[in-house]
C-alpha cells in the first residue's frame, strides 16, 4: 500500500483491519472500509479496467460509481462496480470485458481499427452479403457486452419490504441534512437516505480540511441524532421515483418500496469531465475523485498533477493535493483566473497557476496504462503552440451537472441557469422539493440555508409548519461550471462518453449525418446509454449538440431519465416471491397417499395416486375402472361454492343462468349454465334449492372468483333483494361415486339414502360422520354418486371416515385425471376446456339447458340472434379404433376436411373403460352425424382417422346414476 | 349409523405443527398446539417475535338485513361502524364488515359462536348464519412490524388498534386486526382455510429469519392451558 497516506480525520478505512484480496490473480492488501478501486490505487495499481469498445486502459475517474471504468466479476456476480465494492477477506475478482486478462487483453487490437469503427458503424456495415449476417452477428455478440453472466450461479432470495414516512429526504450532504433536520424539528416523520456509508456528503471530501465546515457538520449530525422522528438509512440508493410518491430504495440486501407523503431531493451534483485527447486514461480523474481518495481512503492520487479547473472547487482540490504532498500545477481556462481567495491560498502554498490555458491532451505512457505529461495550450487556440507539463495525473474540475434523475422522474421541469451554467428546477409538482446543488445552490452556507428552506416548505406542505418560509438563496459566487468544457478539436480519443467509447468526433459526425435532435443523437451514437446512464456524458453531449446546432441548452433539451439511478441487482428486484397456493383440507392426506399433486389454477389437486411399478396411464385407468365397478372418492373441495339468499334468490338465478329455477322444488338441484352478455358460456355447475329463499350453487374451480364478482355486479344492477356468500374456502367437498357408494355412505349417516327418498338430482342436509353436511346426488362421472359438502375444518375427518367405511368395498381415492376420463365417457364438457371464449350453448350442444319461454337471462338477447343463424361448429364425440392408441391426436389438433380446417379436438382419452380411445371435438355441423369419418392432423403433419359418435359414450340410457 | 372416530376439526396447518412435535390441547374440537418449548421461552418470544396458530377458535358470519337487530346485547355487542370491532363476553370479538354483515370469532370456549348459531337457526327474520372457516394466526412482539413490512403494503404503524383491516399479506387476502397485548404489538390474521398453509409458511419463514419463534396457545391463554 505504497500510496497510502498517514491517517486523517474522517477517513472511512479501519487501519486496524487489514484485508487480503485478489485482483486479476494478484494478491493485494487493503483496509476494511476500502472499496476495490481505492485499495488497488493504494497499492499503486493504475489500470483497473478496459473500456467497452476500444479496450483502452481505464483507472479511477469519479470514485463515486458515476463511471463504469472499474467493473469486475467474481465468478458468481458480474459488473460489480469497483468504486462501490467494499473489499472483503478472500475476495477474488477479475476485470470484465477482457480476453486474456486485463494487462494482455487481446481485444485491445480493436483500437488499431478504430478509424474503421466510427459512430453507428454497425448500422452501416455487415449487411452484405446477406448470407454472412449470421456470422457477423455472432462475432459482434461475442465482442460486445461487458461481464458474463454465470447461469449456474444462484442468489439467495432477498426480502422486499414496504416502508412509510411523511417525508423522504434523498441525500445526506449539507443541504439534505439541513432539510431533514428542519422538517423533523417541525414534527414531520422524516426518512433520510444516503448511498454512502456515512452522512455528510461533500462535507467529508470537499470541505474535509475546513474546520468550520467540520464543526457545522458535527452540529448537524448532533441535531439529527437527537430527533427521534428522523430515521437514517445509509448505503441506500433511492433508485427510482414512481407515481404517488412511491420510491424504490435499494441497499445491499433488499428493495424497499417506500411510500412517502412528500419527497425532498438533495442529491447534489455530479462532477463532469472535460473533453480533451486521452481524457480517459488512468491518471486522469475528477477533482472530486481525487478528494475522495485523499480524505475518505487516505490514498495519494498521484505524485505530480495538473489540475485543470474552471471553478473554486478545483482550487480547493489543488490545495488539498498540495497538502498531501502532491506536486500541483493549475491550468485555468479563464483568462481572469479564480476570483475567490482560494487562488491566493494556492499561490501562497507555492502552486503554479496558468490562467487562460487548457489541457489539450494527456500524453500517455507506453501501453497507455497511465500518463506522463499534459499538453497545454492557450484557451481557444487549439492549434497554437503547446507546452507540456510532466505529471502522472490530470485532475479535472470544470463543472457539475445536477444529480436530478429522481426529480426528472417525479415530473420536475428544468431550465438552464447561466449564473451557475447548469440546469435547475423550473416547475416542481406539489409535495416534491429540491435543495442544494441539484437546485443550483453551491456555496456551502447557501446549501445549508437552502436545505432549511426546503425542509420547512415540506413541513408546511405536510401541515406541520405554518411559519414563514425563507426564500431560496441565489448563487452569488463563482460560476461553478464551465459553459463548454471541450478543449480538444474534434481529434482522436477525446471522449465524451467513457462507457461507450464515444468521442467528440463521433458526435460531430452524427450531427453531420442529420442527428441534430438530442433524443435521436442519443440513440444513434449511444451517448448516455452505457452502464452509467449518461451521468458523465449527457451534459457534455447536450452542450456539444447545442453548439453544433447554434441553439441554447434549453432549446436543445435533455434526454429522458428513467429508473434506476444506479444499476440494481436483479435478485433485489425479484426479491422474495410470494406464490400462494390453495390446498384443500385433505391435501396432506393426498400427499401421504402418494398422490401426484398438480397445479389446477391456484389449487393443488391430486392428478392420480402412485402405486409401485405402474404407469401413470394404467393408474388413471385403474382408478376410473374402480369407480365404474366399485366405489371411489375424489376430493372436489376446489369447486366453487356460493350461497344465494333472499326473497329474490330464485328470480335472480333465473336471470343469471339459462335455465329455470323459480319452479325448482326445495331439495332438488338442477344444472346451471351461465353466459355473458354476448351469449358465450362462462360458467356451469349445479344449483341446489336448500330452502325457499336459499340456493347453494357450485361453480368451476378456476372460474368461481370471476363468477362471484359477476354475481355481485348483477345483483347490484338488477337491484334485487339477494345476499351472496362465497363459501368456496369455507366449505370443502368430496364426491363418493360408484355402484357401491350408497353402501359406504349409509354407514355414516342417518339420512335415508334409498333412491325413492333421495333420488338423482336431490339435495339434502344431514350429518355425515357426525358433521353437518350438504349432500347432492350428482352424476358427473356417470355413476351413482354423492357429493358431500362440509365445513372445511371437518373435511379431513369426513374424508377419512368415508375411506374407513369403504374399506370393505375396497374404496380407493381417484384423482383429477380419472374424473376427466369418466366425465368424457359420460359426454360432459368442461367449461374453459371443451369450450372457448366464443362458445355459445348451441355450439356446445347444450341448447337443452336454455329454459323455454324465458323472457330474459344474461346473454338471452345475443342467443336469440345466434339461434337464427346457421351453426358453424358443434361439439361432438369422436371414437378411435382400439389399435390407434399409438397415434392419437392431442387436444387442439385440427380436423381437416377437404383440405380445410373443419374443427379441432377439445378432449382426448387414449385409455378408457370402454376399451377404445374417445374424444370430443368441435366439428363443422355437416360432419356431426354419428358414423361420419373425419380426419385429424396430428404432430408431424400425419393424418389419422376417427368416427363421429353420439354422446354419452357410456351409459346413454343413464341407468347407472339412479 | 355409527360415528367411526371422535369428531375433530383440523387446523389447515396441523401437519406442519405436528412435525414440530408440540404439546397438544383442544379448542372447540380442534387439536391445537399448546406449546413447542418451555413456557418461559415462549413467553419471551411473544415479547419480541412469535407466531401462533389459533385456528381452533370458532367463527361465524352473520349476514342479512336484520343482522343488526340480532346483535347489540351484553353478550354480543354491536360494533358501531364498518370495520370496527367489539369484545365478546367469552373473550372473542365481533367485527362489522358491512352495513348488514358481521364476523364473529369466539373465545376459547366457543360459547358465543355456538349461541349465535343457535339463535340464527331459530330466527325467522332476514338474517342468516354464514359458515366462516378461516384460519386464525397471531403475530406477537416488538418486531412483528418487520414481518408485516415484508409481507403487507399497508402502513401498520398508522393502523388504528382494534380496527379490522381487509388487506393482503404475503399475496393472500386477509383480515388483520392490529392490537396490543400487555403493551406488545399483536396482529391477528384471518385467512381463507385453503390459503392458510401458504400464509403460515411465509410468516413462519420470515419470523425465523428475524429470530422469532413459533409458539403454542399456552402463552396466549394461560388460564385455559
Amino acid at each position: 500500500m505504497n500510496k497510502r497516506l498517514p491517517p486523517c480525520a474522517g477517513e472511512w478505512i479501519d487501519r486496524n483491519r487489514t484485508i487480503e484480496f485478489r485482483f486479476e490473480g494478484v494478491t493485494y492488501q487493503g483496509y476494511a472500509g476500502d472499496v476495490l478501486s481505492s485499495a488497488l490505487w493504494a497499492n499503486g495499481v493504475r489500470m483497473l479496467g478496459r473500456s467497452f469498445k476500444y479496450h483502452r486502459p481505464r483507472g479511477i475517474y469519479s470514485l463515486a460509481g458515476h463511471d463504469a471504468n472499474v467493473m469486475v466479476e467474481n465468478g458468481a456476480e458480474t459488473n460489480l462496480r469497483g468504486d462501490r465494492l467494499l473489499i472483503t477477506p478472500g475476495m477474488d475478482v477479475r476485470a470484465v470485458n477482457t480476453v486474456g486478462g486485463l494487462r494482455r487483453d487481446r481485444l485491445r487490437v480493436t483500437e488499431w481499427f478504430s478509424r474503421y469503427l466510427p459512430v453507428g458503424f454497425y448500422y452501416k456495415a455487415f449487411h452484405t452479403p446477406r448470407r454472412m449476417f449470421p456470422f457477423y452477428e455472432r462475432q459482434m455478440r461475442k465482442a460486445a457486452g461487458l461481464g458474463r453472466i454465470n447461469p449456474s450461479a444462484t442468489s439467495p432470495h432477498t426480502p422486499k419490504d414496504y416502508a412509510f414516512c411523511d417525508l423522504l429526504v434523498v441525500g445526506g450532504g449539507p443541504s439534505g441534512l439541513s432539510a431533514a433536520i428542519s422538517a423533523a424539528e417541525q414534527g414531520v416523520q422524516v426518512l433520510l437516505v444516503d448511498e454512502n456509508p456515512q452522512l455528510g456528503g461533500s462535507f467529508l471530501w470537499q470541505h474535509a480540511r475546513n474546520p468550520d465546515a467540520r464543526r457545522e457538520l458535527d452540529d448537524l449530525l448532533s441535531r439529527a441524532g437527537e430527533l427521534e422522528n428522523l430515521s437514517v438509512r445509509l448505503n441506500t440508493q433511492a433508485g427510482g421515483y414512481y407515481s404517488d410518491q412511491w420510491i424504490a430504495l435499494f441497499d445491499g440486501q433488499r428493495m424497499t418500496k417506500l411510500r412517502a407523503r412528500a419527497t425532498l431531493i438533495a442529491s447534489g451534483s455530479i462532477e463532469q469531465p472535460a473533453v480533451f485527447e486521452n481524457n480517459d486514461l488512468p491518471g486522469v480523474m475528477l477533482a472530486s475523485a481525487a478528494q475522495r481518495l485523499l480524505h475518505l481512503y487516505a490514498v495519494k492520487p498521484a505524485e505530480s498533477v495538473v489540475v485543470l479547473t474552471a471553478n473554486d472547487d478545483g482550487y480547493r482540490a489543488a490545495v488539498d493535493l498540495h497538502a498531501a504532498g502532491v506536486k500541483v500545477h493549475i491550468v485555468d481556462p479563464r483568462d481572469t483566473g479564480e476570483p475567490s481567495g482560494l487562488a491566493q491560498a494556492a499561490s501562497a502554498a507555492g502552486i503554479s497557476i496558468q490562467t487562460g490555458t487548457v489541457v489539450q491532451k494527456a500524453i500517455p505512457v507506453k501501453g497507455k496504462s497511465g500518463i506522463c505529461a499534459a499538453q497545454i495550450v492557450r484557451t481557444g487556440e487549439a492549434r497554437a503552440t503547446s507546452s507540456q507539463v510532466e505529471c502522472d495525473g490530470i485532475i479535472v474540475s470544470t463543472g457539475w451537472a445536477p444529480n436530478a434523475a429522481l426529480l426528472y422522474q417525479a415530473g420536475v421541469k428544468f431550465r438552464y441557469a447561466e449564473q451557475v451554467e447548469q440546469l435547475v428546477p423550473r416547475e416542481i409538482p406539489s409535495a416534491i422539493f429540491a435543495a442544494g446543488r441539484v437546485n443550483g445552490v453551491y456555496e456551502l452556507s447557501d446549501r445549508i440555508a437552502d436545505g432549511r428552506r426546503a425542509g420547512l416548505a415540506a413541513a408546511a406542505c405536510l401541515g406541520k409548519y405554518g411559519g414563514e418560509i425563507p426564500s431560496a438563496p441565489i448563487h452569488q459566487g463563482v460560476v461553478p461550471s464551465h459553459a463548454y468544457p471541450v478543449f480538444s478539436s474534434a481529434g482522436n480519443k477525446a471522449f465524451v462518453d467513457f462507457d461507450e467509447d464515444l468521442q467528440l468526433v463521433d458526435i460531430v459526425n452524427a450531427h453531420q449525418e442529420g442527428y441534430d435532435n438530442i433524443e435521436l443523437l442519443k440513440r444513434y451514437s449511444t451517448a448516455g446509454m452505457g452502464p452509467s446512464q449518461g451521468k458523465l456524458a449527457n451534459m457534455n453531449a447536450v452542450r456539444i449538440l447545442a453548439k453544433l446546432n447554434g441553439k441554447s441548452i434549453d432549446e436543445t433539451g435533455t434526454t429522458t431519465s428513467r429508473p434506476f439511478y444506479q444499476p440494481v441487482r436483479m435478485a433485489l428486484l425479484a426479491g422474495r416471491r410470494f406464490h400462494p397456493l390453495r390446498r384443500t383440507p385433505m391435501h396432506a392426506w393426498h400427499v401421504t397417499a402418494n398422490a401426484e399433486m398438480i397445479h389446477a389454477g391456484a389449487w393443488m389437486r391430486p392428478e392420480y395416486y402412485h402405486e409401485e411399478q405402474k404407469s401413470r396411464s394404467a393408474l388413471i385407468l385403474a382408478e376410473a375402472v374402480h369407480v365404474r365397478n366399485a366405489v371411489g372418492l375424489i376430493d372436489v373441495g376446489t369447486l366453487g361454492k356460493i350461497y344465494v339468499h333472499g326473497p329474490d334468490a330464485a328470480a335472480f338465478l333465473e336471470r343469471i343462468y339459462t335455465g329455470r329455477f323459480s319452479n325448482q322444488r326445495v331439495g332438488r338441484l338442477r344444472y346451471g349454465l351461465a353466459c355473458d352478455e354476448t351469449g358465450v358460456i362462462v360458467e356451469d355447475g349445479v344449483v341446489a334449492r336448500v330452502a325457499a329463499d336459499q340456493f347453494y350453487v357450485t361453480a368451476t374451480s378456476s372460474g368461481v372468483a370471476a363468477f362471484y364478482r359477476e354475481l355481485q355486479r348483477w345483483a347490484i344492477l338488477f337491484g334485487m333483494d339477494v345476499q351472496l356468500v362465497n363459501a368456496t374456502g369455507h366449505l370443502t367437498a368430496m364426491n363418493l361415486a360408484g355402484p357401491q357408494s350408497r353402501e359406504v355412505l349409509e354407514q355414516l349417516t342417518d339420512l335415508d339414502l334409498a333412491h325413492e327418498s333421495f333420488p338423482y338430482l336431490g339435495v339434502r342436509e344431514a350429518e355425515v360422520a357426525g358433521v353437518p353436511a350438504v349432500l347432492m346426488r350428482v352424476g358427473f362421472v356417470g355413476e351413482l354418486g354423492y357429493e358431500i359438502h362440509v365445513p372445511a375444518s371437518y373435511g379431513l375427518h369426513v374424508w377419512t371416515a368415508i375411506m374407513k367405511a369403504g374399506q370393505a368395498a375396497k374404496i380407493r381415492p381417484f384423482g383429477l385425471e380419472a374424473q376427466r376420463l369418466l366425465r368424457l365417457e359420460k359426454g360432459h364438457f368442461i367449461v374453459g376446456h371443451d369450450t372457448d371464449a366464443l362458445t355459445n350453448p348451441f355450439e356446445a350442444d347444450a341448447a337443452w339447458a336454455i329454459g323455454r319461454g324465458k323472457s330474459y337471462f344474461v346473454g338471452s338477447r345475443s342467443l336469440e340472434i345466434v339461434r337464427r343463424r346457421p351453426l358453424t361448429r358443434r361439439l361432438a364425440g369422436v371414437v378411435f379404433s382400439e389399435d390407434q392408441r399409438t397415434e392419437l391426436p392431442q387436444e387442439c389438433h385440427l380436423v381437416i376436411h377437404k383440405g380445410d380446417i373443419a374443427g379441432r379436438i377439445t378432449s382426448i382419452a387414449p385409455e378408457t373403460t370402454l376399451g377404445h380411445p374417445i374424444g370430443m371435438a368441435f366439428l363443422h355441423p355437416d360432419l356431426c352425424e354419428p358414423g361420419q369419418e373425419i380426419t385429424v392432423r396430428i404432430d408431424g403433419g400425419k393424418a389419422v382417422q376417427c368416427r363421429v359418435a353420439s354422446m354419452p359414450f357410456y351409459d346413454p340410457e343413464h341407468t347407472r346414476q339412479g | 349409523m355409527s360415528v367411526p372416530e371422535p369428531m375433530l376439526r383440523r387446523s389447515p396447518i396441523h401437519h406442519l405443527l405436528a412435525a414440530r412435535r408440540p404439546e397438544w390441547g383442544t379448542i372447540c374440537k380442534m387439536q391445537i398446539a399448546v406449546r413447542f418449548q418451555a413456557t418461559e421461552l415462549e413467553r419471551d418470544a411473544m415479547s419480541t417475535l412469535a407466531v401462533c396458530d389459533a385456528s381452533g377458535l370458532l367463527k361465524l358470519g352473520i349476514k342479512g338485513g336484520e343482522a343488526e337487530s340480532l346483535l347489540g346485547d351484553e353478550v354480543v355487542p354491536m360494533p358501531a361502524g364498518i370495520y370496527e370491532t367489539a369484545t365478546l363476553t367469552d373473550g372473542g370479538l365481533i367485527a362489522r364488515l358491512g352495513a348488514d354483515e358481521f364476523f364473529l370469532e369466539s373465545g376459547v370456549s366457543g360459547e358465543t359462536a355456538g349461541m349465535m348459531r343457535e339463535r340464527l337457526s331459530k330466527f325467522s327474520g332476514r338474517a342468516f348464519a354464514v359458515e366462516r372457516q378461516e384460519a386464525t394466526f397471531m403475530l406477537f412482539g416488538s418486531r412483528s412490524g418487520e414481518v408485516l413490512a415484508q409481507t403487507c403494503g399497508l402502513d401498520m404503524s398508522a393502523a388504528v388498534a382494534e380496527r379490522y383491516l381487509a388487506t393482503r399479506v404475503a399475496a393472500v387476502n386477509c383480515g388483520v386486526l392490529p392490537s396490543h397485548r400487555n403493551g406488545v404489538p399483536l396482529y391477528r390474521f384471518w385467512v381463507d382455510y385453503s390459503f392458510a398453509e401458504s400464509l403460515w409458511d411465509s410468516l413462519a419463514t420470515i419470523c425465523d429469519e428475524l429470530g422469532g419463534s413459533i409458539i403454542g396457545v399456552g402463552c396466549v391463554w394461560p388460564e385455559q392451558f
